[in-house]
C-alpha cells in the first residue's frame, strides 16, 4: 500500500477513535447522562474534520477527480 | 473486553485476580518510596487529536503528564530523565516505532519497572506479541479498547493515591510513636 494512503487511512481511524472517546459509547453509561460539554462537541467536530479531510486527500488519491473525466459525485 | 496481558502474566496472574482490580496487581511491584508523588505517565503518541484525549484523561485520572513525544528518539531520549511510572505507547510514530521504545526501556534501569501500556490501530496477534516479547505490560486495540485502556490508567492512579494515603498513615503514626516519650515525661 502506498505509504501516504494508510498514513491517511490510520489518520482517520485516529479521528473516530477519539470521536468515540468525546462520545462516552460506553454501554455502562446510564441512557438518560448527558455526556457532551460544549468543548467536547468541538473537540469532537475537531475530529469529523481531520477525518473528512484525510478521506478527502484519499478520494484525491485514487483518482475521483482526475482531471478530463466527468466528476463521478 | 478483558485487556490483553503479556503470555505468562496472563496465566498466572489474571486467573488468582479474578473480581480484583488488574491495576492492584500490576501496581505491587511500585516502589512505596513513590507512594508520596502522583502517578507520572509518558505518553508516545504522534496524533495530536489523540494525544489531546489522553492527555485529558490523565488529568481525570488525577494523575500527572510526565511528558509526550511523537517520536521513538524523542521519546527515548525523554525517558532516559523524565521520572515515569506508567508509558503509553503507540505503536506507528512520526519517527521511529513503539518497539523502538520498548526495546530501550528494556535497557534503561528505572524503564524495566515502568508500566508500559501499549495503545495501538495494530490489533493483530504478531504486534501483540512482538510487544510482549519487548516487556509490554499491558496491550490495547486504540479502535476498539481506548476507553479500557484509560480505564486502566484511572484504576493506576487510585492504587497510587491509596499507597500514598497508606505511607503517609505509617509515617504520621510513626512521628506520633517517637513523639509520645517526650510528651508523656511532660505530662509526668
Amino acid at each position: 500500500m502506498d505509504p501516504n494512503i494508510g498514513e491517511e487511512l490510520y489518520k482517520v481511524m485516529d479521528a473516530l477513535v477519539a470521536l468515540r472517546l468525546d462520545l462516552e459509547c460506553d454501554p455502562e453509561i446510564p441512557g438518560e447522562t448527558l455526556v457532551l460539554s460544549a468543548e467536547k462537541a468541538r473537540d469532537a467536530c475537531d475530529a469529523i474534520e481531520s477525518a473528512t479531510e484525510s478521506i478527502k486527500h484519499l478520494a484525491a488519491t485514487f483518482g475521483d477527480d482526475a482531471p478530463g473525466e466527468d466528476p463521478l459525485h | 473486553m478483558r485487556p490483553r496481558t503479556a503470555a505468562g502474566f496472563r496465566s498466572s496472574v489474571l486467573s488468582r485476580v479474578a473480581g480484583t482490580d488488574l491495576a492492584s496487581v500490576v501496581f505491587k511491584d511500585f516502589a512505596m518510596d513513590d507512594a508520596a508523588t502522583r502517578l507520572r505517565v509518558f505518553v508516545v503518541e504522534d496524533s495530536p487529536i489523540i494525544l489531546k484525549r489522553l492527555v485529558a484523561a490523565i488529568e481525570e485520572a488525577g494523575a500527572e503528564l510526565a511528558g509526550h513525544s511523537d517520536s521513538a528518539p524523542g521519546a527515548i531520549a525523554a525517558l532516559a530523565s523524565v521520572p515515569t511510572d506508567v508509558v503509553i505507547i503507540d505503536i506507528q510514530l512520526r519517527s521511529g516505532t513503539g518497539f523502538d521504545v520498548l526495546r530501550a526501556l528494556q535497557d534503561m534501569t528505572p524503564g524495566r519497572s515502568t508500566i508500559k501500556i501499549v495503545l495501538t490501530n495494530h490489533p493483530g496477534s504478531a504486534y501483540r506479541e512482538r510487544s510482549f516479547q519487548l516487556g509490554a505490560t499491558m496491550f490495547y486495540d486504540k479502535s476498539s479498547e481506548s476507553r479500557q485502556a484509560i480505564e486502566f490508567v484511572h484504576q493506576l492512579a487510585a492504587r497510587r493515591r491509596m499507597a500514598g494515603k497508606v505511607s503517609r498513615n505509617v509515617e504520621a503514626s510513626r512521628s506520633n510513636h517517637l513523639r509520645m516519650p517526650e510528651s508523656n515525661n511532660r505530662r509526668s
